[in-house]
């Protein structure tokens, strides 16, 4: 039988409360309702992360539970240095490649096809325009899956505003500076993507 | 004051306006792929389900043990 929610997490869903200091909580070891709360505060965009790399609502609900179950088992590894949510993100963008290799069912687009984006009408900095707003959901997957891995990372990482520009390099292996670079065509590929799904 | 009935013109034409006043309702502008993103990440929540089976997985599971790097360099706690 599960325990009940609120044994693990203390902080309301959507607390805008600040990061425990990690250094803080490690001096004495973290205390399961001090880990419930990192959960609180990071689980919606885990799950969200999760959700639209991986498409499946019930795939990314597994990947967010085995994300913290891996971070809670790691937590004699994290030394501070990065912050909460930069260090469950690692977690669980190593964890959704793994099992997009495992699963092998995703029809990954190459980069090859930034030809295709360049010299498409849509500039990336125009509005895109939802009229059904309930079907937002859906349309944004489906412009997603469209993307390469590298772009739909980008974007989502970026889309964080607890994110900089530093860290998603960090998150995604490059510099700042090529991180910048390839949003603009992430942001076209997208735009383009997304208008189809219309 | 005498409320006079509508016409089935009328009727029409209220119900289209009606129409159109829902559809601007339920429609959104974003200026950026960021922001559309951020609003759907903030409409979409956390199944309750996963906090409960965490809850199950991590309760037999001994408290989390201290750094190595902090047994390392002997700092307290």
């Amino acid at each position: 039988m599960s325990k009940p929610q609120a044994e693990l997490g203390t902080a309301p869903t959507g607390t805008t409360r600040s990061d425990p200091a990690p250094s803080e909580t490690l001096r004495s070891g973290l205390a399961p309702s001090e880990f419930g709360e990192i959960y609180d505060q990071h689980s919606k965009a885990i799950f969200y992360l999760a959700l639209r790399l991986l498409g499946d609502p019930q795939k990314a609900e597994d990947a967010t539970h085995d994300v913290f179950l891996k971070a809670f088992r790691k937590l004699d590894q994290f030394r501070g240095e990065a912050s909460w949510r930069t260090w469950l993100y690692r977690i669980a963008i190593n964890h959704c490649r793994n099992l997009q290799q495992t699963w092998n069912e995703r029809h990954m687009v190459t980069n090859a096809d930034d030809a295709v984006w360049e010299t498409a009408a849509a500039p990336a900095d125009s509005p895109l325009r939802v009229l059904e707003i309930k079907e937002l959901g859906q349309r944004i997957q489906k412009a997603m899956d469209g993307l390469p891995e590298e772009y739909r990372l980008l974007l989502l990482l970026v889309a964080d505003e607890q994110l900089s520009y530093d860290e998603v390099g960090a998150l995604t292996s490059q510099s700042s500076d090529a991180v910048r670079g390839k949003l603009h065509r992430a942001r076209k590929a997208f735009t383009v993507l997304f208008k189809k799904t219309a | 004051m005498k409320h006079e009935k509508l016409t089935p013109q009328e009727q029409e034409q209220l119900a289209a306006a009606m129409r159109e006043q829902g559809a601007q309702q339920t429609s959104i502008e974003f200026t950026s792929v960021e922001d559309m993103l951020r609003h759907d990440a903030l409409h979409t929540p956390v199944p309750p389900a996963v906090a409960a089976r965490l809850a199950q997985s991590i309760g037999p599971l001994p408290p989390p043990a201290r750094s190595w790097w902090r047994r390392l360099f002997g700092r307290s706690g």
